[in-house]
């Protein structure tokens, strides 16, 4: 069995960390520091000289976050809706990991005119520390914010698997990431928009049958499982050649490892008939978005 | 509906909001999505912190995607659930002393109208009007609401900050709470550490006599009639209209309790909601802007929304320091209603308070509506002119529309919970003497 990041390349970005600019790679799975040594000896240098290393802050953003499905919810939902925000203009993720933070603007009509004070900014809270991780690593650019979601995707799809305890209460969150990114892409393919065209999106469990029909009403209906963001959207597959993806899997040599070259899809064309198996083969390795 | 059911049908809205761009969704205390989930919180289909979590993704879903959405990470104030001990909810005062006291300096007249004393301190209710012929200090930072607060050294309209003493030899320094702006600033000089016993307060070398009686009034509590908790919330969001006023864009809140079950397409309660709510003003004071006509329209809507715009109230002052016992989980204070030509207001406190927006609905449903109701038969309804607020205690003025009658001779006012409304009845002093 493949890898869940099979088909995924690697992807880069890079930040200011103190005075220098430095490289953090996504590749196989995992997030690294290209211009560090190992992590834990540089946290333990950084620790004993007081002071914070924004490239290790980041990868410890990561490794928090790695499977918080609110980044389903931040992060796109395909090409065209992006989160833009600079990540100059962010709360710092640690001391040093950026300067001149920009004062929040405190709302309301109605404050407490303390001689000797001023107006009290609305606390910033675990919560909102995570939130800033969040959004920290989906702004970095690079395709490190895509990686991110496929990862929680990928993680969630394995757990929903596997039964794990969480799932239950997490559910209308994978379900509501599924819809979105089906609705997204359905709408780009079919050039349907507005609320009345908007897809019925069921959640199937992974081993379900797969469909997307339209029904007597006109509507659009999809039968997906969450599996479906990690194995076909996160990796550019959801459209090939005109037609809608719904399955995808790495083509494997005789031994079954993946031989890198393509990948075995089932397929649907505009008008919603019946699904179509499909070989995707690339002259080399796959290269990411 | 389960409650997963109901967090996928905020989800869903959520998405369909961010698909097309709504940039209400960053104002997560006011947007349809918060509109939507206030309504399945108050049907019991989701709780209030699911529900809460999921406009907040939303929130900072739509502020990644916004150009100075930036503003909004790691810093969002969120509405916090009340904390309510039944049988330990205290108000600030214990008595509220009537106090026509005026100064005159170099700033302008400032007006100490009332006075009350209690276990967190002592609060003068200030109002203040600048000597236009003095000028104003450029740039000093005011501006109405409070942004820019200026020096610390002194109140809002120039003043160096007083100092207060009591009797017993204690003395403090005040803070300002309320809005102000160039011309003008009301609201309250509290100071802690002063006896709520003493006999006299001096401020600044003057000293204020405690010694006159508040208006009598009598306090009661009446249960509601029973109402389907669909009906009964749409009324409930018809009568808190927030910090606007007008009236309610219904439909996501009908759309939230349809899907619910909580109320069904061809329920004759839609109808009269929505008769009432196209007549809601949009402004309490001149021309309605609502839709005409109140015939057939239930009470207490038909008589409030007959009298919208009228104006001709008596001018006056009552101090009541009124105090309601427990009910909903919440107590009230009333020290004072002012009436004008146009309305009247009413200072109160309300514990517990609410961490949250300003004119937000809450999320667990379970905010006051202020009805009032004259001897005439008249009812009047409240919303909030300026509020300050904390987990345990909100205060503030609340401006009430129509306003009274001249012929009206006695007034109640009537905080409603889910369940209950206190009724707080006085006689209005000038009826006796015209």
């Amino acid at each position: 069995m493949s890898a869940w990041w099979a088909g995924l390349g690697p992807a880069q970005a890079t930040v200011q960390c103190r005075r220098d600019r430095h490289r953090l790679r996504w590749e196989a799975g995992t997030l690294r520091a290209l211009d560090h040594g190992d992590p834990d000896d540089e946290r333990a240098l950084a620790a004993l000289g007081g002071e914070s290393v924004p490239c290790l802050a980041l990868l410890d953003a990561w490794r928090r976050r790695r499977d918080d499905v609110r980044a389903l919810v931040l992060g796109s939902r395909g090409a065209g809706d992006r989160p833009h925000l600079d990540p100059a203009t962010l709360p710092p993720l640690a001391p040093g990991t950026r300067t001149g933070a920009a004062a929040p603007r405190t709302r309301g009509a109605w404050f407490t005119y303390r001689t000797g004070g001023t107006p009290i900014p609305a606390s910033n809270t675990p919560r909102g520390r995570a939130e800033n991780e969040l959004v920290w690593l989906l702004c970095l650019g690079g395709g490190i914010g895509d990686r991110l979601i496929a990862t929680v995707a990928a993680t969630w799809a394995r757990r929903l698997h596997e039964g794990y305890a969480g799932v239950a209460d997490t559910r209308p969150a994978l379900h509501a990431a599924l819809h979105a990114r089906v609705a997204a892409t359905l709408a780009q393919w079919l050039g349907e928009t507005g609320e009345h065209a908007e897809p019925e999106v069921t959640l199937i469990d992974a081993g379900d049958p797969r469909s997307v029909i339209r029904g007597d009403d006109g509507r659009v209906r999809a039968a997906l499982p969450f599996d479906w963001i990690a194995e076909v959207h996160a990796k550019g597959l959801a459209v090939v050649a005109g037609r809608f993806c719904l399955a995808a899997e790495p083509v494997t040599d005789g031994d079954g490892h993946r031989d890198g070259h393509g990948w075995r899809l089932i397929t649907i064309g505009p008008d919603l008939s019946e699904p179509e198996p499909a070989e995707l083969t690339f002259g080399g390795p796959c290269q990411p978005r | 509906m389960h409650r997963s059911d109901a967090e996928l049908y905020l989800r869903l809205l959520g998405e369909r909001r961010l698909a097309v761009g709504d940039d209400d969704l960053r104002h997560g205390h006011d947007s349809p999505l918060h509109e939507a989930a206030a309504a399945l919180v108050a049907v019991g289909a989701i709780s209030t912190p699911h529900a809460q979590a999921v406009i907040d993704d939303y929130t900072l879903a739509a502020a990644v995607r916004s150009e100075d959405g930036h503003r909004q990470i790691g810093w969002q104030t969120r509405q916090r659930p009340r904390r309510r001990r039944p049988g330990q909810l205290r108000l600030s005062f214990t008595r509220v002393v009537p106090c026509d006291h005026v100064i005159e300096d170099a700033t302008g007249t400032t007006m100490i109208r009332y006075v009350a004393l209690g276990r967190t301190g002592v609060s003068l209710a200030v109002s203040h009007r600048a000597n236009v012929a003095a000028g104003r200090r450029a740039g000093h930072g005011r501006a109405f609401g409070g942004m820019n607060v200026g020096s610390a050294s002194t109140l809002p309209w120039g003043a160096p900050a007083p100092t207060l003493a009591d009797d017993r030899g204690h003395t403090a320094s005040p803070d300002f709470q309320g809005s102000w702006s160039d011309d003008s600033a009301d609201g309250t000089l509290t100071a802690e550490g002063l006896s709520p016993a003493t006999r006299w307060l001096e401020l600044d070398g003057t000293q204020i006599m405690l010694d006159a009686d508040p208006v009598a009034s009598d306090v009661s509590l009446e249960p509601l009639p029973p109402m389907a908790p669909g009906e009964w919330y749409l009324w409930r969001r018809i009568a808190t209209p927030g910090h606007f006023g007008g009236p309610q864009q219904l439909d996501p809140i009908i759309d939230a309790l349809r899907a619910a079950g909580a109320i069904r397409d061809g329920d004759p309660a839609l109808d009269r909601v929505r008769a009432v709510n196209e007549r809601m003003p949009h402004h309490h004071f001149g021309p309605s802007g609502g839709a005409p006509g109140t015939r057939g329209l239930p009470e207490p809507w038909r008589s409030l929304l007959r009298r919208t715009g009228r104006a001709g109230g008596a001018t006056g002052t009552v101090v009541l320091g009124a105090a309601t016992p427990e009910f909903d989980g919440f107590r009230v204070g009333v020290f004072a209603v002012s009436s004008t030509e146009d309305g009247f207001t009413a200072d109160v406190e309300v514990t517990p308070g609410h961490v949250g927006h300003l004119g937000a609905v809450s999320l667990d449903g379970a905010e006051l509506a202020w009805w009032a109701r004259d001897d005439r038969g008249n009812h009047h309804l409240g919303s909030s002119n300026g509020w300050g607020s904390s987990e345990d205690r909100g205060h503030g003025e609340l401006g009430f529309w129509p306003a009274l009658d001249r012929r009206d001779r006695r007034l109640e006012l009537m905080p409603t919970g889910p369940t209950t409304r206190a009724v707080i009845g006085f006689e209005l002093p000038w009826s006796a003497a015209q």
